[in-house]
């Protein structure tokens, strides 16, 4: 074993249990891991850039055009929310959509279309994290903006928005990523994934606040963890009380259920990733 | 262990063992049916050794497996059964697009594709430059990529992966590109590229360039070798078959 690493090759082992690579060495590849997963993320901005004129904003002013559209629809409806308690809700709830489709598509191709050597899983998954870092960051920035400019929000506080945006993202990336095997084996799932994001639209505290919740409705909030990301941010922002209907202790259950759902994800990528590679 | 031993003397730099390869699809049978789970068999129980410096041919009809085989030899799909070890750096050339960006200049592409894909900071303004000069795009070259047409897109993607180093060559039917002024330059490229692999295993219908080229011919029909030795005596078998 020792004389293998000492030579001045890569060897590679294919089998049905994996592709497994020992680079003759390890420093330069993962160099180039590194580089690879960062060429894979520039290529996912440009390409959600696509043509636009506006390019990459257009994910920073997403969100905003969409709280602009339901606080509208709300002030009309009920005549009264705060524009800020919305776009808050409005954003996380973009971020959890984003994030669950993503990590429920297992994609053909994970690579960026670098088809000439086979992209290591672990540049791959570095990639996908990156995503959801600049992703919740793009989401979270034409809002955080606003918030600094127009409502005299602290700079501490519109990180505080997007840090919890970056857990939102994660959380709901790792959960969609470790079922995702489900939407190759039963293709016909794929819908329900935007039907659920409609659902924690409409269903979580994001369009009003959790104390204007009562009866089974409450009760499903106090363990959703949109509920735990969006509260705290508007405390941080505007000062409200609702964070407190929240326990601490579910917070902790759900912190370790993030970190356990990004551990089993950082494990199977690879796995789902060979395993589905002669499926189409 | 035995393996690396092997491995540790050169013995070969591709070993394939068994291997088998087999494709899931969903298949409707009519418009109101529910689709199905469809398995098909691409390659079964393969085996063969290509031992560093060979330039081996792999023929055979359209459906024998050919380009299936190459994509596991580079780890690209997962075997069902059986193993495939290689010793060296792969690179599989299919297709004339190693990944460039659409809304790049060709000129960024090939600079942000050299780093990705190993170049060195010392050989990058070198290798740049020949990717460069092959393509023969003038103020084209300086133009977003989505803007030229497919055949000097394909020059691009050509010029830069040709100009790559790679131990192990996979090549899949990809010497055909550009127009016919350009398509003998193209020729004598590749032919330096397949100069600078050590080993090559190339996927082919043209018989010419596999006797050309290659000192071995492993004929596949229908996912199985049924001819491994001599390429004369492969391209004959395949003729007569």
């Amino acid at each position: 074993m020792t004389k293998v690493m000492m030579m001045h090759k890569d060897y590679r082992s294919i089998t049905p249990e994996g592709c497994f690579d020992r680079p003759a060495d390890s420093k330069e590849a993962w160099s180039l891991d590194t580089k690879r997963a960062r060429f894979i993320v520039k290529k996912k901005f440009r390409g959600l850039a696509g043509s636009r004129r506006l390019g990459q904003l257009w994910l920073a002013l997403d969100p905003l055009f969409l709280g602009l559209v339901y606080y509208f629809v709300f002030t009309v409806i009920r005549h009264k929310t705060d524009p800020v308690s919305v776009f808050i809700g409005i954003t996380y709830i973009r971020i959890l959509q984003n994030a669950l489709k993503s990590g429920y598509s297992v994609m053909p191709d994970f690579t960026g279309g670098l088809k000439i050597e086979r992209v290591r899983t672990r540049a791959v998954i570095l990639s996908e994290y990156l995503i959801g870092l600049f992703n919740s960051f793009f989401m979270c920035l034409g809002i955080g903006i606003i918030f600094i400019l127009i409502f005299n929000v602290g700079i501490v506080e519109a990180v505080l928005f997007w840090l919890l945006g970056l857990l939102t993202y994660y959380f709901w990336y790792a959960l969609g990523n470790v079922l995702s095997p489900l939407s190759i084996i039963v293709p016909d799932t794929k819908p329900i994934v935007s039907y659920f994001g409609t659902l924690m639209l409409f269903g979580s505290p994001a369009l009003y606040t959790l104390s204007e919740t009562s009866g089974i409705h409450r009760t499903i909030n106090l363990y959703n963890p949109v509920s735990f990301c969006v509260e705290p941010a508007r405390a941080a922002i505007l000062g409200t009380t609702d964070y407190k209907l929240l326990s601490i202790e579910v917070a902790y259950v759900l912190l370790l259920i993030l970190s356990i759902l990004v551990i089993i994800n950082i494990l199977r990528f690879d796995k789902i990733r060979w395993r589905f590679s002669t499926w189409s | 262990m035995e393996v690396l031993d092997v491995v540790m003397n050169g013995e070969f730099a591709i070993r394939v063992d068994n291997l088998s390869i087999e494709y899931t699809s969903f298949q409707k049978k009519g418009l109101l049916s529910f689709a199905r789970t469809n398995r098909f068999r691409a390659i079964s129980g393969v085996s063969f050794e290509v031992t560093p410096g060979e330039v081996v041919a792999i023929i055979g009809e359209n459906g024998a497996g050919k380009t299936t085989l190459l994509k596991a030899i580079g780890g690209h799909i997962r075997p069902s059964v059986g193993e495939v070890s290689t010793f060296g750096k792969v690179y599989t050339l299919s297709g004339a697009n190693p990944g460039l960006i659409s809304d790049m200049t060709a000129r960024e592409n090939v600079r942000i594709l050299s780093s990705v894909y190993g170049i060195r900071d010392e050989q990058r303004g070198a290798f740049e430059r020949e990717v460069e000069e092959f393509c023969e795009l003038g103020e084209a070259y300086d133009r977003s990529y989505s803007t030229l047409s497919t055949g000097m897109g394909g020059r691009v993607g050509f010029g830069f992966t040709t100009s790559l180093t790679p131990e192990i060559l996979l090549m899949d039917e990809t010497l055909g590109v550009g127009d016919e002024a350009f398509r003998k330059k193209a020729e004598k490229k590749a032919e330096e590229f397949m100069g600078r692999g050590e080993t090559i295993l190339l996927s082919t219908h043209s018989l010419n360039l596999a006797k050309n080229f290659c000192s071995r011919g492993i004929l596949l029909k229908s996912g199985r070798v049924v001819f491994d030795g001599e390429i004369s005596e492969a391209v004959s078998t395949y003729l007569n078959n």
